[in-house]
Parts: structure tokens; sequence; C-alpha cells
């Protein structure tokens, strides 16, 4: 979506800027002004350029071991500690991130992108339409995930991009019935009712009117669907598709680390901590983004 | 409405039988049969088995038996539990699964709900962060985490709970109930925050204030219904997702629920005990579905057209 | 109206509160353990749920561990080295050429309805193991009687041709196809146990599977215990049987059968004191209990072998100077100290030492220097041009690790790459029987205790040789000692046998397996035994040492 005019609907008292500032410079503008979300944007910025340069500055490497050494906890040789057969935790972390990031907001845009789209559609439609389209957001959802994992991993090999696919053709299913809900309660107001009366095309009037006004729970919920999202990776990894060993994801270690929480608990703790901040700093971007984009945002 | 409802049921049936036969289908072309083990089967003994079972029909055939079977009701035989059907099965976990789903679900909501509406009465204040926190931190911290380290603290260096079991012993049901619960509880509370804070900068909300009545009353006559819409949305796939992910918890809390025998019978090839499990899935999902409708109707009435019509 | 929804949930939340919130926190909790000591109740936990109790459909160990309380064979099994012991049989005799044994079933042998077990009765249920509509997995366990092969392959139908005979109510004679050292061990197999002919048939036909005859109430059985009570993925509970020959042996009143399948959920509930034993444990907790409690961890060798299989048909394996120099670069040492922690014993040969008597003489060195002569040898000088390979492991956290230890192993010595693949369970074993692999982890337990059930499997078109293997000669000494009688000559054959495998390398022995649990010091005369069976009329329980 390219730059538009700030909406004009009449129960608003925003009524005074018709123009000049556009809707998303103005969200920009108050995205800055809340410090934490400024604080959680560069956090995720900070763990996206250490994912990135990672093969450059990693302390060590990702699949050497050493066995003798074995599960050591943080030292000033690993300041993490080691896992059980003698990696370095950091560096697994650091190259696990690269995995976990590149899922988490890859296969969250998948779903994001079908699940808005479709839940736009179904809901602004309405009538036969949106009762078709949900029934069959129904039957994808009655499928066991287990076997179409599987069936997936059989045809195509395990590749990343599969990951995505999987992750997101499962995602993307509860985002199209929460966007439908709301798309349902705002065409019922005033200023869809005056843009169709204005003749405004029905591709204008979802993109235009209808998204930006649900923004509110899309973003609160594709920010929950990140770390769920990075957690299935585990899952899928176990049953074959996605990252296979030495190579590791956040997911990864901490399922494993909970395997050992008793006699090794850095295992579990440090790729729970980098996982917990990154999410909470995305949570506080979320948040931020928002109360950025709300178009009822009073100036208080 | 009942209208509608009974509308719904019936476009139940084109649905399930959709699932049905793309289930069938998908089950029937993963690798590995029941009967594929480590020691191998010899190939007289397999075709025995496949003779029994009827495998050895051609898959359409196969299809229309079960379709047959199904309409009396019956799931027929387990592949991997001889001696078990289906549907015993099913009805020995089911009401496991289904208390458990349910307990998890209303403590979720009553916590989600609560802590999600405190929050948002004062956004970015110390009454948001707070139950805010706890939320992300149940989002962060997945089942399989949560449930051992419960276990670790009050089964076993606490020694208040059993570490195991449901309805066995005195206090067996609150471990799982809590682990299945809190991170749907952190989703509620974080979707009905932001649900309650677009309600509440509403003009009737102003109206209602300027009205001069009370915040208390504005929450829970006025915002709350328009607040929790996003939640009641979520419920739907929610509830029934809750049921799927209780595999987790049984595992980890050795319930005999239904969870188990699904994912167990995913992994075991049990093609007659995956279509009847996920059968019974998928009729949560439409029955939790239309529940969810049925409440946003009923939380805004303005919708009811919109909502009815289409069935 | 608005209002009474609201009053109505209230109660219900309320209801539900005081539901789960019902505890005793002061109170503190009577373990199964203490419990069950008191009252001789041994509480254990069992793998998975059984697939059902019928001796003659099932195979697992978790369906062996219950069965075995609820039925006895001809034979039984003494509790410290498997050696046999009368069961129903109270005596037994053995012609000269060892192919006619002549069994004397005890008179006090009953059922547990009170039925008298006769001669008959083996009869009736050797036709229905061997029936091939039955479609017993483990009918292969009865080939050794004359022409039972060819009536469970449907080739014969009249199963008086079938080397068993009641000569009276008392005395049953069975003839073999060839002298079988080891028949009498198969005879404290759970599938050569009797069924209950009545039973049987009052819920179905001789060979109808899955029939509700194993259900409690309907079962009747010729063991120990009785089955009580029996709740899906939850318990099994067994009582003692007053009408076992041997009752006034048997101490303890009852067993209950718990299908834990994690292992840390096990260990925890035998932490709390929920159980007595556990079927498992983890290797990082092997560690920890070495440690802290060694008198709650048993580890015992178990009759097993965990080796990797190549896939002979597929380049470069098809080369066994390359099988070779994988198999010497592999310190197995490494792998069982600090991967698996159980105590395993590194393989460098297939068959189990000591199994029977029998410990193989060739073995694969561990020789890097050696293995890397021979990698340049077959064209691949310091791992040069050695083309794409694949470990196939089925997905689990030990073959895990193995897997990723091996990776890194021939990566150090041998400098070439392999990519891991994992599986799950059944992908993993189509993909294995489709030959769809270059190198995949596989184990192998011994269904008794002879060199045979090891060495037979690689025989070429032996169902269970997926390498693509064969050697006439190999073929030719399996086959030759399975005619002799003499052991010595036997285990000379298997001796030979075995060399050639261990030249061939078609597979990679790693380790011998081991069987590690916690157990209680309450549980009394249970002994070890590579097997792992321990028949419970011995077992008791005492927290007196």
């Amino acid at each position: 979506m390219g730059s538009t005019k700030k909406r004009t609907w009449p129960e608003s008292e925003n009524l005074e800027i018709v123009k000049g500032v556009s809707l998303w410079q103005d969200s920009w503008i108050r995205l800055k002004k809340n410090r934490l979300a400024v604080f959680g944007f560069y956090v995720i910025a900070f763990m996206a350029l250490i994912a990135i340069i990672t093969p450059w500055i990693a302390p060590y490497s990702y699949e050497v071991q050493d066995l003798d050494l074995g599960a050591s906890p943080p030292s000033s040789s690993h300041f993490l500690g080691t896992d059980v057969l003698g990696r370095d935790l950091l560096t697994r972390i650091m190259y696990g991130s690269r995995i976990s990031l590149m899922v988490g907001f890859l296969a969250t845009t998948v779903s994001l992108v079908i699940g808005v789209l479709w839940g736009t559609v179904a809901g602004y439609l309405g009538g036969r339409t949106d009762s078709i389209m949900m029934r069959l957001v129904d039957i994808f959802y009655a499928l066991p995930f287990i076997i179409f994992v599987i069936l997936l991993m059989v045809v195509f090999g395990q590749n990343l991009f599969l990951l995505f696919a999987a992750i997101g053709a499962v995602e993307w299913l509860t985002m199209a019935r929460i966007v439908r809900g709301q798309v349902l309660t705002i065409k019922k107001q005033a200023f869809i009712d005056a843009a169709i009366t204005m003749g405004i095309s029905n591709t204008r009037i979802i993109t235009r009117h209808l998204v930006p006004n649900v923004l509110g729970p899309i973003i609160v919920y594709a920010s929950l669907t990140v770390p769920s999202v990075m957690l299935l990776e585990s899952f899928l990894s176990f049953l074959g598709l996605g990252v296979q060993p030495p190579m590791s994801s956040w997911g990864l270690l901490i399922s494993h680390g909970v395997e050992t929480m008793e006699e090794y608990p850095w295992l579990l703790v440090f790729p729970g901590i980098f996982f917990s901040i990154t999410l909470f700093s995305l949570n506080f971007l979320g948040d931020g983004l928002r109360d950025a984009f709300d178009p009822r945002a009073s100036k208080d | 409405m009942f209208k509608f409802i009974f509308k719904r049921i019936l476009t139940a049936v084109p649905v399930l039988l959709a699932v049905v036969t793309v289930t069938f289908f998908l089950i029937r072309s993963a690798p590995g049969g029941p009967f594929d083990s480590e020691k191998t089967v010899s190939p007289e003994i397999l075709e025995n088995l496949n003779i029994h079972y009827r495998l050895n029909d051609p898959l359409y055939l196969q299809y229309l038996d079960y379709l047959k079977n199904l309409l009396k009701g019956d799931f027929g035989p387990s592949f991997k539990y001889p001696g078990r059907t289906v549907n015993e099965m099913i009805f020995s976990g089911l009401p496991i699964t289904f208390e458990l789903g349910l307990y998890a679900l209303l403590t979720a909501m009553a916590f989600g709900i609560i802590s999600g509406v405190f929050a948002a009465l004062k956004p970015n204040t110390l009454q948001d962060y707070v139950p805010m926190s706890f939320a992300m931190a149940g989002i962060c911290m997945p089942s399989f985490l949560l449930g051992p380290l419960l276990v670790l603290i009050f089964g076993i260096w606490l020694n208040w709970l059993p570490v195991s079991g449901w309805g066995d012993a005195q206090g067996d049901k609150i471990l799982p109930t809590i682990t299945l619960g809190a991170s749907y509880a952190a989703y509620i509370a974080r979707l009905t925050r932001t649900g309650m804070i677009e309600i509440m900068s509403m003009d009737f909300i102003r109206m209602a204030r300027a009205k001069g009545l009370s915040e208390p009353i504005i929450v829970i006559r006025h915002a709350l219904k328009g607040g929790i819409l996003p939640v009641v949305s979520f419920l739907g796939p929610a509830t029934a997702g809750l049921l799927a992910g209780s595999f987790v918890i049984e595992t980890i809390f050795q319930i005999p629920g239904l969870g188990r025998f699904y994912v167990q019978a995913a992994f075991n090839r049990d093609y007659t005990m995956i279509m009847g499990a996920t059968i019974f899935f998928s009729a949560l999902i439409i029955i939790f579905n239309l529940i969810s409708d049925v409440i946003t109707v009923w939380l805004n009435p303005k919708l009811k057209h919109e909502i009815f019509k289409g069935a | 109206m608005k209002h009474l929804p609201n009053k109505g949930l209230c109660l219900l939340v309320l209801a539900i509160l005081l539901n789960i919130l019902f505890f005793a926190c002061t109170d503190k909790r009577k373990t199964n353990v203490s419990q069950g000591t008191k009252n001789q109740i041994l509480h254990m936990g069992n793998g998975t749920e059984p697939q059902d109790l019928d001796p003659h459909i099932v195979t697992g160990v978790p369906e062996h561990n219950i069965i075995s309380a609820l039925m006895e064979g001809l034979v039984s099994e003494d509790p410290k080295d498997l050696s046999p012991r009368p069961g129903m049989a109270e005596s037994w005799s053995i012609s000269k050429d060892r192919m006619t044994y002549t069994f004397k079933i005890r008179k006090d042998a009953r059922w547990s309805n009170g039925d008298q077990l006769t001669s008959d009765d083996f009869v009736f249920s050797w036709r229905r193991i061997l029936s091939p509509s039955l479609a017993c997995e483990y009918a292969y366990m009865m080939h050794y009687l004359k022409n039972a092969k060819k009536f469970n392959k449907d080739e014969i139908t009249d199963f008086s041709k079938v080397g068993v005979k009641a000569i009276d109510s008392h005395t049953l004679q069975v003839t073999l196809e060839s002298p079988t050292p080891f028949f009498l061990s198969i005879l404290s197999h759970f599938s050569t146990f009797p069924v209950h002919r009545q039973t049987i048939e009052r819920f179905g036909a001789i060979d109808k599977r899955g029939t509700k005859w194993t259900r409690p109430g309907n079962h009747v059985g010729n063991g120990p215990f009785i089955l009580k009570r029996w709740e899906l993925n939850k318990i099994i509970v067994v009582e003692k049987n007053q009408l076992y020959w041997d009752a006034q042996k048997v101490r303890l009143n009852g067993i209950n059968f718990y299908p834990v399948e994690n292992q840390s959920t096990e260990e925890r509930m035998f932490r709390s004191g929920q159980l007595h034993i556990t079927s498992t444990l983890s290797s990082e907790k092997i560690a920890v209990y070495k440690e802290k409690s060694p008198e709650l961890l048993k580890i015992v060798p178990y009759l097993g072998t965990y080796y990797y299989l190549f896939n002979t048909l597929k380049k470069p394996f098809d080369d066994p100077d390359v099988r070779m120099a994988l198999a010497m670069s592999i310190d197995r040492k490494k792998i069982v100290e600090k991967i698996t922690k159980g105590g395993q014993i590194p393989a460098f040969s297939f068959t189990p030492p000591d199994t029977a008597g029998y410990t193989p003489k060739a073995n694969i060195p561990f020789d890097i220097k050696g293995a890397k002569e021979l990698l340049s040898k077959a064209g691949y000088p310091d791992g040069k041009g050695f083309p794409p390979a694949e470990i196939l492991y089925n997905t689990s956290e030990g073959h895990r690790k193995t897997a990723v230890v091996i990776q890194q192993m021939w990566k150090n010595a041998l400098n070439i790459d392999v990519t891991l693949v994992n599986q799950d369970w059944k992908v993993y074993l189509n993909s294995r029987k489709t030959k769809d692999f270059h190198i995949a982890r596989a184990g192998w337990i011994g269904d008794y205790a002879d060199p045979n059930t090891f060495l037979d499997m690689f025989v070429t078109g032996g169902g269970n040789n997926h390498s693509g293997w064969s050697d006439a000669v190999y073929d030719d000494l399996i086959e030759k000692a399975s005619k002799t009688v003499s052991r010595e000559k036997r285990f000379e054959l298997f001796q030979e046998a075995e060399k050639i495998l261990l030249n061939q390398v078609p597979i990679i022995p790693i380790y011998i397996y081991t069987n590690s649990s916690l157990i209680y010091p309450d549980v009394k005369g249970r002994h070890p035994n590579i097997l792992d069976h321990h028949p419970y009329k011995y077992i008791f329980l005492s927290s007196e040492d």
C-alpha cells in the first residue's frame, strides 16, 4: 500500500488534518514517540544483524564437538557453557537465531498475507461467499497435521521453504477467523457505507478502508504467531521437515534443553532468554505499531 | 437464529464429507503402513493381515466401505490395537480430554479476560505492563517446558501435588489444567487488551462517560461486549486446538485422553483411528466455530443479518 | 435475563475450582511404593499401551511383561540364568537324535476358571498360532516344528501332519524339522503359550483376530496372576491366581502395569514414589543416578546390537573397502562413554559376547590410519571425490546424538561429509525396506539366547537383511549350522560366518545394548539377565534388607 490521504470518516474528530501528513508518515511519527516500541525495534534489529553476521563473528564452529568436555557450565572460554557434545552454546544460539528468526518472520508473513486476505474477503463479501470460505477454513483445520507434514517431507524432501509453507498453511486459519470477525463489525459502520455510496471499488474498500481498520488485532495476533511458529518449527524438525543436525534453532535448543533441565539448566535458560527477549521486544513493537496505526488514536 | 443453527448443522455434512475424503486419501498416501515394524513381517503374514483388514481391495472400494460403515456409526477396528474398536477408544479418551480442555479454557478465559481488561483500562502504565508481561511469559513458555517445570516445583520439590494422573489422586487435575490453560490465557489477555483499547476509544463510550456512568458499568455493560470480539473469533479454533494440543499435556502428565490416541495413531499409521479422531475433531471445530459465531451475534446484534444470512 | 447467565457461570466456575482445587497439601501423601511394598503390590512402568494380551497376536516387550504374568508355557525360565525349568510340563525327555521331545503335563495344571489344562490345549494353541489367517507375526517361532512352516504358509491344511501330538491328556509329543538346540528356550517365549480353547471359541473362531477374550472378566489364563482391570492407556491390574500350580511360591499379591511412554514422566513418577520399577531411563539421567543414587540404578547387558547398515547396492557402498574404512574409523568407546552412558559395550563384532556361550572371535579394528589407506585404495584419497552420502535414522534423541557424533568422527578421520536425515518411525521403516537410503541406523534384539538369532538375518534374501548384501558361502555356513547337533561344531560354523560378515561389513556394529532402569531396593528376587525376563513368581517386596 502506498501513501494515501488520511481517511476521512464522518464520526472521527480528526477531521482537521485533511491533507499533508499521510497515514504512514503520521503513524511513523507516533511510533517514534513510543519509547518501548523503539527499544523493541532496536533489539530486533540487533538480533537480526547478529543473525546475518554470525558466520563471521561466531566464537566457535557450531558443529565441532569436544566429547571429553561434554556439557560444561559457563566459563571464560565458553561464555554460555557447552552442550552435551561439548559444542559452544553461544555459537549454537547465534546460528539458531538465523533459522528461528527466518522461520518466525517469513512463516508469519505467509500466514498473515493469506489469513488477512481470506478473512477480509470473506467478511466483507459476506453471505454465501463468507459461508463457503469459512467452511473451507474448517476443513483445513480438521486435517491431520502430522500426516500432512510427513507427506510434504516425503514428496519434496526436507527444505526450509517447505517449512514456511507447512507452518504458514496452518497458522493462517486462525488469523482468517479473527480478521473476518473484525471486518464483520467494521463494515457495518457508516464510513464503509459512505465509501460504497461513493462508488469506490471493492478492492479499494478492502485495502484502503477495511484492512487499516482491523490492523490492531492483526498486528497483535501476528506478534503472537511468531513465538508459536518458532516453537512449531522444532516439532516439524522432529518429524524430519526443517533443520537437520548439526544445525540447530532456538526451538530445538529449548526442547532439548527441557530434557536436561535439571542436570544442565544453562542449556535451557540461555536459549530461553534469547527467545524471550526477542519476543518481548517484538510485542513492544507490535503494541507500538498497533497504537500508531490506530485510526481513532487521539493525540493525548 | 434457530434456523441459522439448523442450516449450519446441515452444511456440516458436506464439510465432514470433505474432511473424511481428503483425510482418507491423505493418510493412505503417507509412506509406511500399519504393519511395518523393526522385525520385518513375512510376506505371507502380511498378505493375511491385508486380507483381514481388507487392505488389498482397490482404494476407492475401501473408501466406499468406510463411508458405508461410517453411516452406521461404525468407525471400524483399530489396526494397532487388534482387540479394540475405534469407537471404544474414542469414547474412552474423549471425556477426559474434553474435561481437561474445558477446565483449561475456563481458567484461561477467567484470567485472560480479567487481566486484559485491566491492562486496557490504563494502557501504558504499570497496570498494563505487569499483566501483559505475565501474558508474554505465558506465550514464550511452551507447554512442553511449563509442564515439567510445574511438576518439578510442585510435584517433586514441594511435594504438594501429584506428578501424574487424572482423577486418581486429590489435586492431580491442577497442574495439567494450568499447563494447558497458560498459553491460551496469555493469548486471550492480549487479544482482550487490544479489543478493549479499540472500543474504549469509540464514541459511544465517550458518550456514556459524558452521561456520567461509572467506569465499571461502562466496561461491563458496554465496552466488554465489543472488546472481546477478537477473543470470540479466536475461541472457536482455539477450543478445538486446545483439545488437540492436549497431546503434550496428556503425555507429560500420563493422562489417558484422546490427544494421545490421536497423535500416536498418526505415528502408527493406525488408519481407522486417525480417521475416527479426525472426524470427531472436525465435528468439534464445526461446533465451536458455530458457537463462536452465535456468541458474536449475541454480543453484537447488528451483525445478525450479516452472519446469519450466509448460512 | 441479563444477569442470570452471570450467576450460573459463577456457580459453574466455583464448582470447577472446588473440583480441581480439592487437595490436601498438609497431609503427606502415601505413595504407591510404600503402600505397595506393604501389600505386596508391585507398581511397574511398562513402556507403551499393550497392543493386546493375546499371546498369539502381539510381539512387543510391554506385552511380554504382562502376558508372562497371566500365562505360562510348557517350560518356564530360571530367574537367574534363564535355563529351562518345569512349567506346565513337569518333566520332559528328548530323543537321541534330538528331534523328538516328550512332555509330561503336570496333573495339577489348571486354568484360572478351574478347568483342567491338558495336552490338547497345546495342540489347539499351536494350531491357532500357525493358522495362516490368524496372521501371527511370531508364528516363525514355531517353524522348528515338523511341517509347521508349510502349514503356516497354507501349503498343507492337515494339522495332524504338523509335529505336535497329544499322546494322552497329559503327554505331549513334539517332533522337530531338524535338531534345534535352543528349542526348550523357545518354549518359554509367549508365542508358544497355551490359550483356553472354550474361551477362544466363545468369542470367535480359532483364527479370528482381535476378539474380546482378553478383556478382564473374559480372560482365562494359566499363569501366576489373573487379569483384574484394564484401562486403556492408563493401567492394567493383575491379581494373584490361587489356582496356579505353584501358587504357594508366588509372594506378590498383584502387579499394576502403567503404560508410561515418556521417559521423563516415568522418571518423575518413580521419584515421587508412584512406581517401583521404570522401564527405561534416559542417558543423561543415567549419569546423574550413577553419581547420586547408584543403589536405585540397574544396568544390565541386553541381548541386542546397535548397528549401522549400508545399502550395498548404492555407490560407493558397494565397495567393501569403503565400508571397512567407515567401520574402522568410529571410536565406539567414546560413543558409549560420552553419549549413551548406560554401560553399553563397544561392539566390534555383531553377535553380543557370551550369547549362550558363543563369543565372536573376529572383529573390526578401530584403526584410523588403516581406514585412511583403505579409503584411498578405494579411490578417495583424503576423502576427495567422496560422493554425498546420508545417514538415515528414526526420530529419537539418542539416535540423533549418535549420528551427529559419527558424522563428526568420519569428518575428522576421513575428511568425508555425510548429511543426516531423520524420519518418523514408519517413514524410516519404509525407506529401509525400499532401500531408499545410504547408511541407516538399526538395532537388533535377539529373540532367544543363541547366535543364530543374530547371524541368520544376513542370509541372502532374509526378511531383515536390508543391506542388499549376499554371500553364498555365508548362506551355506548358516544353513549347515542349523543342521548341526554338536554345540562346538555349530559355534565353529557361526565363527566362520561372522568372520565373513565382518570382513565384508554390510553393517557396522556399534555397541551392545544394555537395559537401564530405576528400581527401588524394596524389590527383591529380581535378577539381571540378558533377555530382561523376570519371572514374577520369584519377586517379592520388602523394605528390609
